[in-house]
């Protein structure tokens, strides 16, 4: 399979400049030297809890933030080694998702306008041709064209949410990046949406990034998947194997925390403690240690490595240190 | 205190704390009427939690308002008794409804950000409760605030009290939050809308564990309102289901997971990625379509429009209440027609 | 596939398409606003028509009718010491008003919102540059400010506009800046430029569009402050000069006439405060409705 990406020890650090005089200004280590690859027209789903770096991680790979450290590989071209036009040509390749549908869309446009501005900004056609495009866009998201002059406000969320996806598939790119893309909606809706985004992967020969904090919407739509936990990749490995087999203790905590549908089954489940802490000063050694029921002494000084325990699954814990 | 006794669906009897009986709370909006809940009723058994269950603009949240009277212009409870402990709280004063309020029925939110006065530190917030509905020496109160935070799992609670609300994690003002809702002599009803959606899953799971826990300990009850049917899952005894205002299906937990009956609680747990049946598949059973226009429904079912079983009747008639197990009522025309086995 | 009902797009929905219908709706429910409204409708209308309802020319002198009461010789407000028909001046007045309104507010709005825009969306040492600038211009008191650029530029009532104007930017550039600066985050501005869009197209067709509910309240309210302004220029001797028919001018140079012919000072007064409290109560009636929808 071939590799659409490759994620070399990429770091993304936000300076929090301090408040007081004289005093040295912290780092948020948002994404901390992360690797891993896209292989082409997969779904690599990316999961974790709150400060774990996710978003962060979507929007430096696609360049909407510079990068502090390290380098990503789209199509064998560093991202960042792009010239503008470079950059341009990038941007048709490489599309993102956003969670909010009530923010994603300019809400002084109309969405005819919204649609038309890639094609537009890309030089796809004249006049007509984008006008006619812009209605397929719409059909084959599943919203009448009717509609096409009217503002986002007037829509529902699921609604916009296509609308948001159409105007990603707009360029035809090759890769996109779904941030939290059907998180806000309902659980009805939801389900629509991510029939739409496997029926527009297959049509269009998409790879998606899928990135989410639910394990279970994760699961189900992910053919790989990345556990992230404080700007660190925890575990990754094909989703077959992370559900039957997860090795990272964390990974068994999200599991163990996320809710099923089987009343019988889901009471009284082993529970995790702590806080999910904060990435500006995160503890020393392994990130989770503080929460974790397995913490050894080595794990509260040493940053465990990353070790491929099986092929194609690979684990950042001092309990999995062999590969086998 | 009474204690009201009721027959329940089946015929049996209980002790109920709370019971809802055809309420109406209607928006008069510029553009229309909004009939928010339509003719819902519920029943709350002591020491037990039912889940109302439903997604956006179903009329959980405006259900669980009007059971605490905080529904304001230009939403109105039109009909409709809300019986608490046997006394209907529509009928109450202003000044007798205050005093219920946070002391025997209390509400916690979604948001316990915004639910927090920022400016007041966690201790004063949770004494307030006690002062505002017990004569007792501030002292006091501060005590058995910090046994409160104790009580819901906040390490250090002595240090923790005297911290402000952004001082705390979203799990952390959440179970301040809790303890601020059981900080009465006598609760007897605690309403929990959305409580961990704004939480991260590990620590909605133990914020969960928390309410159960607290439930057993102190005989609460809790009328959780969600939309998340695996919380659900978790937590509750009973459940009710609605959708655009009205109450669709209503079982005991085990029943609403395995024996579904409405169309729209099956769609919904069709919905849900989680379920079982798509292990190894890439396509979920999506229920068609979009909630109708609240402004513009029909007296019919307002699942019609996205139910594949619809017939005429269904849009000129609203479906009368089936019992069709024990403890188990659903709203469909078509209840006893349909096999979902 | 899911599909939104099937209802044809009438005239009726066309129209509930635009943002400023649903707009109007709300703010037709605000009284005061519609006071407003119905004022500054008069206003304009009045000045436009200036010469249709004038009696007498603003300017022509009747030395021998000076000082006549109103209703006396067929001067409906009476006439100045000059035996000018005050109605007349203050028809024409109108006129006089609503283009020193129209051009400093343009002024100020056309730098001020150009500026804004460049510190808010470059940031950086632009923003740097022009804020502290904008802060300078702030530390002086208003009028201070704008009396010192008509003693410069000499005293006139073109040059009390383009004082008046200058003196508006400050207010203006920070209020587009702050929109800037809370639109530049949002997603669909992230999405836009991750689609390849220009800084210019960012800044000018899709930022700029959002931040217009402020810029249009605080130019409304500009009209108000411009007439009180230039009113406050001429009181001094530094804006209009005589003869024309400007309403702080007249008031002005009434001003020894308080006690033995009322009329002189008080008509072009209450035309003042009319005027003034017209654009200040439309303006806050368009904040009221526009403003909680900024946050929608």
């Amino acid at each position: 399979m071939e590799k659409l990406l490759e994620v070399k020890n990429l770091r993304k650090h936000f300076e929090i400049k301090s408040s007081k005089l004289m005093s040295e200004s912290s780092w948020l280590k948002a994404v901390d030297d992360v690797s891993f690859d896209v292989n082409r027209e997969e779904v690599l789903g990316i999961v974790g809890e709150s400060g774990c770096g996710k978003s962060t991680l979507g929007k430096t790979i696609m360049r909407l933030y510079d990068k502090t450290d390290g380098s990503v590989l789209f199509k064998n071209r560093d991202v960042f080694e792009l010239d503008p036009r470079g950059v341009k040509e990038m941007r048709r390749t490489m599309q993102m998702v956003f969670q909010d549908p009530f923010s994603s869309l300019n809400p002084r446009k109309r969405i005819e306008s919204i649609l038309a501005q890639p094609l537009r900004i890309h030089n796809m056609g004249g006049h007509e041709e984008i006008s006619r495009r812009v209605d397929e866009l719409l059909d084959e998201v599943g919203l009448t064209t009717r509609y096409r002059r009217r503002y986002p406000h007037q829509f529902s969320g699921g609604q916009r949410q296509r609308i948001g996806l159409a105007r990603a598939v707009a360029l035809n790119p090759e890769l996109v990046i779904c941030d939290e893309a059907v998180s806000a909606l309902d659980v009805s809706i939801q389900a629509q949406v991510l029939n739409l985004l496997k029926d527009l992967q297959e049509k269009y020969h998409l790879t998606y990034i899928f990135i989410a904090h639910d394990l279970s919407v994760v699961e189900f739509i992910s053919d790989r998947i990345l556990v992230m936990y404080l700007g660190r990749i925890v575990e990754l490995a094909d989703k077959e194997v992370i559900v039957e087999n997860h090795l990272h203790p964390y990974t068994k905590a999200l599991f163990e925390a996320s809710p099923g549908i089987d009343p019988r089954k889901d009471r009284g489940k082993r529970v995790l403690l702590g806080d999910v802490p904060s990435p500006i000063n995160p503890p020393r050694g392994c990130h989770f240690h503080p929460r974790c029921p397995e913490c050894m002494d080595i794990c509260r000084e040493v940053y465990p490595p990353s070790v491929e325990v099986e092929p194609g699954h690979r684990v950042a814990c001092h309990l999995y240190q062999e590969a086998k | 205190m009474s204690e009201a006794i009721d027959v329940n669906v089946a015929g049996r009897k209980t002790n109920t704390v709370l019971q809802m009986e055809n309420l109406r709370t209607f928006f008069y909006t510029q553009k229309g009427v909004v009939k928010a809940v339509n003719d819902v009723s519920l029943r709350i058994e002591k020491g037990k939690t039912l889940a109302l269950v439903g997604e956006s603009g179903c009329g959980k949240s405006v259900t669980s308002l009007s059971i605490m009277r905080l529904i304001s212009k230009p939403g109105r409870i039109e009909s409709g008794r809300i019986l608490f402990e046997g006394e209907d709280l529509l009928a109450y004063s202003d000044r007798r409804m205050r005093s219920i309020r946070g002391n025997r029925i209390s509400m916690i939110f979604q948001e316990p950000m915004t639910s927090l006065n920022p400016v007041f530190r966690v201790g004063e917030q949770i004494v307030e409760v006690f002062l505002t509905h017990e004569k007792i020496k501030k002292s006091e109160a501060y005590e058995r605030a910090v046994e409160l935070l104790k009580m819901v799992g906040i390490p250090a609670p002595e240090k923790r009290i005297t911290s402000y609300p952004h001082e705390l994690s979203g799990g952390m003002r959440q179970r301040v939050m809790i303890a601020m809702a059981l900080a009465s002599p006598d609760p007897g009803l605690m309403i929990a809308d959305e409580p961990t959606t704004a939480l991260d899953v590990t620590i909605q799971a133990q914020i969960l564990q928390l309410m159960n826990e607290l439930q057993q300990r102190v005989k609460m009850s809790l009328l959780l309102i969600t939309h998340d049917m695996g919380v659900v899952a978790e937590t509750a005894d009973h459940v009710v289901v609605m959708y655009a205002g009205k109450k669709v299906e209503e079982a005991d937990i085990n029943d609403i997971f395995e024996h579904p009956q409405h169309p729209y609680t099956v769609g919904l747990l069709n919905s849900i990625p989680a379920n079982e049946k798509y292990r190894g598949r890439d396509r979920l059973e999506a229920i068609p379509g979009v909630v109708p226009n609240l402004l513009k429904l029909h007296n019919g079912c307002p699942f019609e429009n996205r139910c594949v079983y619809a017939r005429d009747i269904c849009r000129r008639e609203f479906p009368e209440r089936r019992v069709i197990g024990e403890n188990h009522e659903v709203y469909c025309h078509f209840a006893d027609q349909l096999d979902f086995s | 596939m899911s599909t939104i009902e099937q209802t044809a797009d009438t005239r009726q929905s066309r129209l509930e398409n635009s943002l400023l219908y649903e707009n109007w709706l709300l703010l037709r429910k605000n009284k005061s606003a519609m006071l407003g409204l119905f004022i500054i409708v008069i206003f304009i209308l009045v000045a436009v028509f200036a010469p249709l309802l004038a009696t007498h020319d603003p300017i022509a002198q009747n030395i021998d009718l000076r000082l006549s009461r109103p209703m006396e010789n067929g001067y409906i407000l009476g006439s100045d010491d000059f035996g000018r028909d005050l109605y007349s001046r203050i028809i024409y007045g109108a006129r006089i008003s609503l283009m020193i309104g129209t051009i400093t507010v343009s002024i100020g709005l056309v730098f001020g919102v150009f500026l804004g825009l460049i510190a808010g969306y470059y940031g950086g040492v632009f923003d740097i540059l022009i804020m502290r600038l904008i802060d300078i211009m702030l530390a002086f008191p208003y009028i201070l400010l704008a009396l010192v650029i008509v003693a410069t530029l000499g005293p006139s009532l073109r040059n009390a506009m383009i004082a008046i104007g200058i003196v508006g930017i400050p207010r203006y550039a920070r209020i587009v800046r702050s929109s800037v600066l809370a639109e530049k985050e949002s997603d669909y501005i992230i999405v836009e430029r991750s689609l390849g869009a220009s800084n210019f197209e960012l800044m000018f067709k899709s930022i700029l569009p959002n931040c217009l509910s402020p810029i249009i309240v605080q130019a409304t309210l500009g009209y108000a402050g411009a007439i009180l302004s230039s009113a406050a220029l001429s009181f001094l001797g530094m804006g209009t000069q005589p003869p024309t028919p400007e309403w702080g001018l007249m008031l002005s140079s009434a001003k020894q006439f308080v006690a033995s012919a009322w009329w002189v000072v008080t008509f072009p007064g209450v035309a003042i405060l009319i005027s003034v409290l017209g654009f200040n109560l439309f303006g806050d009636g368009l904040r009221d409705v526009l403003d909680p929808r900024l946050k929608e």
